[in-house]
């Protein structure tokens, strides 16, 4: 038998190598083209998932454009490794500043000390890190103190000062265990003597299946505070198909999701809170802290503050917040 | 009969390990055992455990999907933006089911019929079904389906979810396939010796490429059960799924390497995991510790089985040496039909 190669192997090879080659042509083209004479800020915020991304981006892109910068998207993925790699990859190419939410706060001590070497201004994004030249932040206990009042309030005046009630978490990220803490505490100060049952959920199906099972076992729950909005609508699904009475339903998120929003806008009966962040105002600022440290102009260490959204809140103010969706 | 059933026993360690933790979970909690709670672990259950059908099929045929969960969002925005386009509740779903299962012919021809290496195009394929279904969305999610569409996954028959109708019937029908057709065996010679399957005339690119489309037709019935439980087509659908499905295989006991496994073993595994993640919500375990908590019963539940294998084997040797006993050993019998 002779060692012939196969018309089957062939072809096989034919389509590898043509798959190599538009893969690699794909990947050259799409390698951003240095603009002339512009400076470039890698920002570092992995999370492309949440639906306000498109417009966040859009907002960071037309500041960007407006100062005259280029800015460097992430596509690391939610991992520290990933995440060192890329940063590691725009140190390498030279990018004047970046800016950067680490997947690990503690565990980015490495990537200021480079970047003090190579004199690339460092900004922490949604985190306070030791060294660099600012920050921008969310003013996480603040939000999680308001809604934890509101809770409170509902507490008193609809279910007659007590309540069990349901706190969903995301104990890896510094935001979301104050937006939880904070909350808790101040129902704790209001109403010392309430029942409390957490768990791990932050996205929507995973709330779901965390908010059915709580509502089996404890189904005098009527309060829910979620780490985000995503999950507060799980959350919502859940109590819909409990058959449990809608009355006086009070379920809390954070972020700003244009579905919640939408849904406290109709004045939903369930979804009661959100505290929004101005998605807009946070993609600016994303650009406008770099300029300052390179001009020396204005603050460099910023806390946006959330707006905290009922189904009172004026419909202006809403629809204001949910002006970054309308891409 | 006696005999049969303490065979059967021992052959299914985790299904001990699953009344174990009931029994745990209904000392702890006075909720746990009831029916209502029983509903909605199976509803819980339902979508992994339906994808889990065909995924067991791949496992024990030698091949793995792990795109599943980037498929389950394909299929739910997919939907999403069909109805945003106003065509239709029946159309939306039918584009819905074809964009996981177009996305299940592509495995299925890359790997089965090209040789392409199972993980590396899975793995793509968990990259590349959400990057697509991002793109298509933008990130936006899509919601106010209307009562029809929240018929399946919020709909009862007979008390029971819909979901877990829908896992029944795709499970019974998985069940047929796996011990009733010479599929079953044949999935399970592919898995164990691919070359000697070949050479008995088993067809070893057709069945996997079936497979394949299955699992992505599955995983799109999954988006759309969660779409209508959620009453909107999240991106942020499936995250994870893929390792949901994949543990509910393994502790199954469905062998990665291929070529042995039980179905019934991978029904008792999905049912413990979300026993167990239900069961710890209730008892108020502190979040901090329910990870810990879920890694120490899987690791106790994998020991129990494999235990309860040591001692069928050493029994049944045991008897082998015996002549006096006349009833043949039951490990004699090809591994995949047990």
């Amino acid at each position: 038998m002779t060692n012939q190669i196969r018309p089957s192997s062939l072809y096989r090879r034919h389509i590898i190598k043509a798959g190599g080659l538009i893969a690699a042509s794909s990947l050259l083209s799409g390698l951003p083209a240095r603009a002339a004479g512009k400076k470039r800020i890698g920002f570092g915020q992995p999370d492309r998932t949440a639906d306000f991304f498109h417009g966040f981006i859009n907002a960071v892109h037309g500041e960007a454009d407006r100062l005259g910068y280029e800015v460097l998207e992430s596509f690391s993925g939610p991992t520290p490794e990933g995440q060192m790699s890329e940063l590691n990859a725009w140190i390498a190419a030279g990018v004047d500043a970046l800016v950067v939410m680490p997947s690990d706060p503690n565990a980015i001590g490495g990537i200021v000390a480079k970047c003090k070497q190579k004199g690339i201004v460092f900004i922490g994004y949604a985190n306070i890190i030791p060294g660099a030249d600012g920050y921008m932040k969310w003013d996480d206990p603040k939000a999680g103190t308001a809604v934890g009042e509101l809770a409170a309030k509902h507490i008193q005046e609809k279910l007659g000062g007590t309540a069990e009630v349901a706190l969903l978490t995301l104990l890896t990220n510094q935001a979301t265990r104050d937006r939880i803490g904070f909350s808790r505490q101040a129902i704790e100060k209001a109403l010392p003597g309430t029942k409390f049952w957490d768990t791990e959920a932050v996205l929507a199906p995973e709330a779901l299946k965390a908010t059915q099972s709580l509502l089996q076992a404890h189904p005098k729950i009527k309060v829910i505070i979620c780490c985000a909005d995503d999950g507060a609508l799980g959350a919502r699904a859940a109590y819909l198909n409990s058959g449990l009475s809608p009355d006086n339903v009070f379920i809390a998120g954070f972020d700003g999701s244009k579905q919640n929003l939408t849904l406290l806008k109709q004045k939903d009966k369930f979804i009661k809170a959100s505290a929004a962040l101005d998605i807009a105002e946070v993609g600016r600022t994303v650009v406008d802290i770099p300029d300052r440290v390179f001009h020396h102009t204005g603050p460099t260490e910023v806390t946006i503050p959330y707006v905290i959204v009922t189904p009172e809140t004026d419909t202006g103010t809403i629809d204001g917040l949910l002006k970054v969706y309308e891409v | 009969m006696t005999r049969a059933l303490l065979e059967w026993a021992q052959r299914n360690g985790l299904f001990f390990a699953l009344v174990i933790l009931f029994v745990f979970f209904w000392l702890s909690s006075e909720r746990f055992m009831t029916t209502a709670n029983i509903a909605v672990i199976l509803q819980q259950v339902s979508v992994v455990g339906l994808i889990a059908v065909p995924g067991a099929m791949l496992v024990l045929s030698g091949y793995v999907d792990l795109s599943v969960g980037s498929i389950t969002v394909l299929g739910a925005v997919t939907f999403g933006k069909a109805m945003e386009a106003q065509l239709g509740l029946g159309v939306s779903i039918v584009l819905g089911l074809m964009a996981g299962t177009a996305w299940g012919v592509l495995n299925g021809y890359l790997i089965a019929i090209l040789n392409f290496s199972p993980i590396i195009v899975t793995l793509g394929g968990l990259a590349g079904a959400r990057g697509l279904a991002q793109l298509v969305t933008h990130g936006f999610t899509q919601f106010g389906f209307g009562p029809t569409f929240a018929i399946l996954g919020n709909g009862e028959l007979l008390a029971i979810p819909v979901p877990v109708w829908i896992y029944a019937a795709v499970f019974l029908a998985g069940a047929h396939v796996w011990y009733q057709t010479p599929v079953g065996p044949h999935m399970a010679a592919i898995g164990g010796a691919r070359d000697a399957a070949r050479a008995l005339g088993i067809k070893t690119r057709t069945l996997p490429f079936w497979l394949y489309v299955a699992s992505g037709l599955a995983s799109s019935v999954g988006g759309l059960i969660v779409s209508s439980e959620l009453d909107g087509s999240s991106v942020s659908t499936g995250v994870g799924m893929e390792l949901d499905v994949l543990t509910g295989i393994l502790l199954g006991g469905v062998a990665f390497t291929g070529g042995r496994g039980s179905l019934f073993g991978v029904l008792f595994g999905t049912i413990f995991i979300g026993a167990l993640t239900n069961g710890l919500v209730q008892i108020n375990v502190s979040p901090y510790f329910q990870q810990v908590a879920v890694g120490i019963a899987l690791v106790l539940a994998a020991g129990l089985d494999v235990l309860y294998q040591r001692l069928d084997r050493i029994r049944f040797s045991d008897e082998a040496d015996d002549p006096a006993d006349p009833v043949p050993a039951v490990s004699q019998q090809p591994e995949a039909v047990k």
